[in-house]
């Protein structure tokens, strides 16, 4: 890994990093990681309260970072031959 | 950007990162920035051991979906106070930067406050810039081994007594000082709290400029904030070049010289390791060191003092500088407003919160007698330390009524109770209905609270 694809790997991580913990403050205000699904039971992947943040939090932080990483990617290759005018 | 800033070059970015050794420093700043770390860190450190009404003063309890900041409490249905708290937070941070800078980076942010009592506990194992930089070039003998050893364990003990206090604001801190003595913390603390701790390490012990560099995002924009009139650090060029060395006894201008001695000390000074003579960069966070180093400087060599030193680009060219602006007037009159709506919004929260969730199950029952009947879940937020007794009723449709099993219920103090509640109107009732369920509680403590929902009826006919 050359430096630059470094320093664009810590971008992605560190951006989807806080982009997740915003959207997992937000989504657990409204969201009773035990009252997701449709039965009454809480679902197989949140035995309880802390488990279910934290599943949800690392889910954000993935999907985040895919999100993160492709803008990169894309950023990263684009045409650079000039017949773009960036 | 704004012009006051120069732009790095572009490949700086990119550069080779060379460990900054910042000298030691002492002065007026200096002074109010240790006073500032001092207060900062002595709030986050004690404060979890406060005691309020017989618990902890401010506790998140994520467990239990609940949140105590002194006297009150907050459920997870009071978020948008929380986003009007950030707000607030943000437009503070427009507002002083746009009067006064990168105050913020300089006194207050987290990443300066850590680094630099990281740095104390650095200068008291390794010595001063001389001998740090001596001894990171130096072979491995027994002095470097145990001065290394004594930062680290300095540094990690600390570390972990962060992610400690970190962690004893989500859970009641004199269980989990126990649960850390007898090693038996559940894995979520553990987790967090290694997590937190490694975060203090990394990022005051060896990221430090480079956060402010590459990560944060407030650096980023900030520029946007600044004008003529905002309150920067700065070189005084006219005043201090041609820059050079001189003895202490000679007129500087017999030898065509500025004041500037050249002594490279505000450089050295510098934790972001910049010279302050090429002109504010956006690295430069205020912290003032150089200020204090060049004052330093000055009377050393009885000059006046400010070389370096707080003032505006306005004043820089000559004119006086405004601290009422607009900008700053809409800022601070937003801010203002801002405040004050949000104390009137947490001193009048309803003590008992009511829900109301329709039934998704059937849009609407016929009875026996034809009238129409739609089923709510009513849940009751009990938001205060006394038990309230509650009893429901329905506005804004003629006739209807709502039965629920028991006629009141009691909701504990700080509990919820779901109620299932069935609304009747008169079979005449069509298409859908704007209604309104209210609680009032019978106890005679005059608590009411209401909340909006839909009736939904059989379409027209
Ligand atoms: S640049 Fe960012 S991280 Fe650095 S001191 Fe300022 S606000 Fe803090
Ligand atoms: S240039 Fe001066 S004020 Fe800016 S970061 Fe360096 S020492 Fe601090």
């Amino acid at each position: 890994m050359n430096k630059r694809t470094q320093l664009d790997v810590g971008v992605v991580v560190w951006a989807s990093f806080l982009t997740a913990c915003v959207a997992t403050m937000v989504c657990f205000a409204f969201v009773d990681p035990l009252l997701i699904g449709d039965d009454e039971a809480p679902p197989s992947w949140a035995r309880d309260r802390m488990t279910g943040y934290a599943v949800g939090f690392f889910f954000f932080w993935m999907s985040c970072a895919l999100a993160s990483a492709f803008t990169a990617f894309l950023v990263e290759t684009r045409r650079t031959d000039g017949t773009d005018d960036v | 950007m704004n012009a006051v800033l120069k732009e790095p070059p572009s490949t700086g970015l990119y550069s080779a990162h060379q460990k900054v050794y910042p000298r030691e420093v002492s002065g007026r700043f200096n002074r109010l920035r240790v006073i500032s770390v001092i207060a900062l860190l002595g709030v986050f450190y004690v404060l979890p051991w406060i005691r309020w009404d017989g618990r902890q003063a401010v506790l998140f309890d994520l467990p239990a979906r609940k949140f105590y900041v002194f006297g009150l409490t907050f459920f997870p249905q009071d978020f948008f106070l929380l986003t009007w708290l950030l707000v607030i937070a943000a437009l503070s941070l427009f507002f002083f930067t746009a009067l006064a800078g990168r105050l913020w980076c300089g006194y207050a942010c987290p990443q300066t406050v850590w680094t630099e009592i990281f740095v104390w506990m650095e200068r008291w194992t390794e010595g001063n810039r001389q001998r740090r930089m001596k001894l990171d070039q130096g072979p491995w003998n027994a002095n470097k081994i145990l001065r290394k050893s004594a930062k680290q364990a300095l540094w990690i003990g600390f570390s972990l007594f962060t992610g400690f206090t970190f962690v004893g604001y989500f859970t009641a801190i004199p269980v989990l000082a126990k649960e850390v003595a007898t090693l038996s913390l559940g894995s979520w603390e553990w987790f967090w709290m290694l997590f937190y701790g490694f975060a203090t390490y990394g990022n005051a012990g060896y990221m430090r400029e480079q956060v402010c560099k590459y990560m944060c995002p407030y650096a980023r924009f900030q520029s946007a904030m600044f004008d003529r009139h905002t309150l920067i650090i700065s070189y005084d060029a006219a005043r201090g070049e041609p820059r050079g060395s001189r003895p202490r006894a000679v007129d500087p201008r017999s030898r065509n010289l500025g004041d500037c001695i050249d002594c490279n000390i505000c450089v050295q000074v510098c934790p972001t390791g910049i010279d302050i003579r090429k002109g504010l960069q956006l690295e430069c966070i205020a912290c003032a060191a150089c200020i204090d180093a060049c004052d330093d400087v000055m009377e050393k060599m009885q000059y006046p003092r400010g070389l370096i030193r707080y003032t505006t680009q306005a004043a820089m060219e000559g004119d006086k500088t405004r601290v009422l602006r607009p900008r700053t007037l809409i800022y601070g009159t937003a801010l203002v407003l801002l405040i004050a709506g949000f104390f009137l919004a947490v001193a009048n929260r309803p003590l008992v919160e009511i829900d109301v969730l329709r039934d998704r199950n059937a849009l609407y029952r016929r009875l026996d007698n034809g009238d129409i009947e739609n089923v709510y879940t009513i849940r009751l937020v009990n938001k205060d330390t006394k038990p309230h007794e509650m009893r429901l009723r329905v506005e804004g449709l003629h006739e209807a009524q709502l039965d629920t099993e028991a006629p009141t219920y009691i909701v504990d103090a700080e509990g919820i109770v779901s109620i299932v509640a069935r609304i009747r109107v008169p079979s005449t009732v069509r298409g859908g209905q704007d209604i309104e369920v209210i609680a009032t509680s019978t106890d005679g403590s005059g608590v009411e609270s209401r909340a909006e929902a839909r009736f939904i009826a059989p379409a027209g006919i």
